[in-house]
């Protein structure tokens, strides 16, 4: 991506109303105890993250295992009721409203599940799979109908016509995941949840079912939420990048200002975890290595999440809870210290 | 790079080694034989009545205790002189048909039941498994014992209590299966595309559901045929002189102190390998499918 495009999707915020708009939201699970099943705390999965996607973008979302990634895509579908915070979708808010508002809305608003050897109904063939959100939205009015429908998704997706009749457990997983795609897009959605979509498959397949991600991306103009672990794979698809810690959104912004000017330390430290595949290279550059664990999120640390963990923490770090800020235009970031550089 | 790897992606079609494993009988020897003792019953039971069989309720004195291979009667006669091979077969309609009834009202309605209460959950589940497990802590033989003395000895009062008593088991089986699938993701995908309770509860769970408790129930099936065999000895089954397997062997037990033990070992072999059948054929297809369910 040039400059010029960074700046686009920079200055986009300007000029064009969101897709998605989510604010504060928050999911918190219970913890239960006691006979009397009292509440003693909560897993706060996630814990207040905002963010904007518009129409026909990518919005990457990484950060590693338990950092709520996931939590925050089934939330913001509505899959899982989020505890507190705004959803809007297309300008409707959804978090007020009903399940049968949401369920009109479903249509629009898809989600590609993570393991494709789960993500499929085993007793049910593919042609009923793809083929269920067109008779449970009465998108299609009769059956030859959506049989040209369910072999035109199937195309789509890099699938025969003639697999319309086998069951999953007949497929591989990048061929299982391409069904789950196909059922994504049969309404036409203007927005995927793509939830780890690519961690479960083979790394010869990934390459694959991102390009198929990114081909159907530019057909049908979607937008979407990438959800993944895999910073490579997030560079090449995502048009802005948010990263995530322990429930929170740390550092938002435009993909090349992420991966070349990273400033929140734990960016810098996911970015250092990524192997260079050039040997001189890997044996000179300076590493991140970020001592201990994520901590629990039922006992998220005061002051900055980050601190427990971060090399160029300072005192008032463990105590005051940094600033969501705008660093540059279409740059966010929450670390005390993100403007100065060289640490 | 993105357009030319997605053009070559390799369009591959089903994998071929799959279908080679599971190709020929891979259900091993024993199910086969098993299979085909239970099928020779299952067809003996259902077109009996059209057989060139004598009457098994016609009482011959002059004919009792032939022994097995006698001439006219293949599996001998019992005390009244009644053709042995008849009674079998006529008992085989009443052990198919308290079995068979009993297992298919089981599965399906403690099934259903069983998988909306494990998707629902909340009080609904608390309320119906309390239920359940006071109805599985009752003694099964003293309601029948009770049922019997108050609605009196047919045949249709023990298959309805064979039925009642059946389906408390069927529903916890049948929400156990149903809490480990509804976490699956495809269940979220159906919820994810706005699918009602109803479609996910019918369409998505339940056919799932039943693979389990279909095998399960076969397996069951023996243990209803044994039950009808404890109540026929006990005096409390299906009402005389109409034969069942379990009733001739109680007939025969009063023969076993003169050394006539053809007329109880007849039935009881029957039963047994009848059983053994239910056993094997069962087994092979949980182990079959338990295959199947790994490679899904």
């Amino acid at each position: 991506m040039t400059d010029t495009t960074t700046e686009v999707v920079a200055t986009r915020a300007a000029h064009e109303e969101p897709l998605v708009s989510v604010r504060d939201l928050t999911k918190h699970f219970p913890i239960m105890k006691g006979l009397l099943r009292r509440q003693v705390g909560a897993v706060r999965a996630v814990d207040g993250v905002s963010f904007d996607i518009y129409r026909g973008e990518t919005l990457g979302l990484v950060g590693e295992s338990g950092s709520g990634k996931s939590t925050t895509g089934r939330a913001l579908l509505e899959l899982d009721s989020p505890t507190s915070g705004s959803v809007k979708f297309d300008g409707l808010e959804l978090t007020t409203m009903s399940n049968s508002q949401v369920r009109s809305l479903r249509p629009r608003m898809q989600m590609v599940f993570q393991n494709p050897h789960a993500s499929l109904n085993p007793r049910m063939t593919v042609a009923s799979i793809v083929g269920e959100p067109l008779s449970e939205h009465k998108a299609v009015t009769n059956s030859s109908e959506r049989g040209d429908r369910i072999n035109e998704l199937l195309t789509m997706v890099g699938l025969r016509p003639a697999h319309a009749n086998r069951y999953p457990h007949e497929f591989s997983g990048g061929q299982r995941q391409r069904i789950g795609i196909a059922r994504a897009i049969a309404l036409s959605p203007d927005f995927i949840v793509c939830d780890e979509p690519i961690a479960a498959l083979d790394v010869s397949i990934q390459a694959q079912v991102v390009n198929l991600l990114e081909r159907l991306q530019n057909q049908l103009s979607l937008a979407y939420l990438f959800i993944s672990h895999d910073m490579s794979m997030v560079r090449h698809i995502a048009d802005r990048v948010a990263v995530m810690y322990l429930g929170r959104i740390v550092e938002l912004a435009p993909v090349d200002v992420l991966y070349e000017q990273p400033t929140h330390p734990y960016t810098r430290a996911l970015h250092s975890a990524v192997p260079v595949p050039d040997p001189k290279l890997e044996a000179s550059r300076g590493r991140v290595i970020l001592e201990g664990d994520i901590p629990s999120p039922a006992h998220p640390p005061p002051g900055c999440p980050f601190h427990t963990r971060c090399p160029v923490a300072r005192a008032n770090c463990a105590h005051d809870v940094p600033e969501w800020r705008e660093l540059k235009p279409g740059h966010w970031v929450a670390c005390h210290f993100a403007d100065e550089s060289g640490w | 790079m993105a357009e030319t790897v997605a053009r070559t992606v390799p369009d591959v079609d089903v994998d071929e080694s799959r279908d080679v494993a599971n190709a020929g009988n891979g259900f091993g020897l024993m199910f086969w034989f098993g299979l085909c003792w239970f099928i020779i019953v299952v067809v003996l039971a259902v077109i009996g009545d059209f057989l060139p069989l004598k009457d098994p309720n016609r009482i011959n004195p002059a004919d009792k205790y032939l022994p097995v291979l006698s001439e006219g009667h293949l599996l001998g006669t019992d005390q009244l002189g009644r053709d042995m091979l008849a009674r079998i077969v006529d008992g085989a309609q009443v052990s198919m048909f308290i079995s068979f009834v009993t297992v298919v009202v089981g599965i399906s309605i403690g099934g259903i039941i069983g998988t909306v209460v494990g998707y629902l959950g909340g009080w609904v589940e608390t309320v119906t498994m309390a239920l359940v497990n006071v109805m599985l802590s009752f003694p099964a033989l003293l309601v029948l014992l009770g049922v019997i003395a108050m609605a009196g000895q047919s045949l249709k009062i023990i298959v309805i209590v064979f039925a009642i008593l059946a389906i408390p088991a069927y529903i916890r089986f049948a929400r156990a299966s149903a809490i480990t699938l509804k976490e699956q993701e495809w269940v979220a995908a159906s919820e994810m595309m706005g699918a009602k309770r109803t479609r996910i509860i019918f369409r998505g769970l339940i056919p799932n559901v039943m693979i389990t408790l279909i095998t399960f129930g076969l397996l069951a099936l023996g243990g209803v045929i044994v039950a009808e065999g404890v109540i026929a000895f006990l005096g409390v089954g299906v009402p005389k002189p109409q034969a069942t397997w379990g009733s001739m062997i109680s007939d025969g037990n009063q023969a076993f102190a003169d050394d006539i033990i053809h007329i109880a070992l007849v039935p009881a072999a029957v039963m047994f390998l009848t059983i053994l059948s239910l056993n094997l054929v069962g087994d092979g297809l949980r182990r079959r499918l338990q295959v199947r369910e790994s490679m899904i």
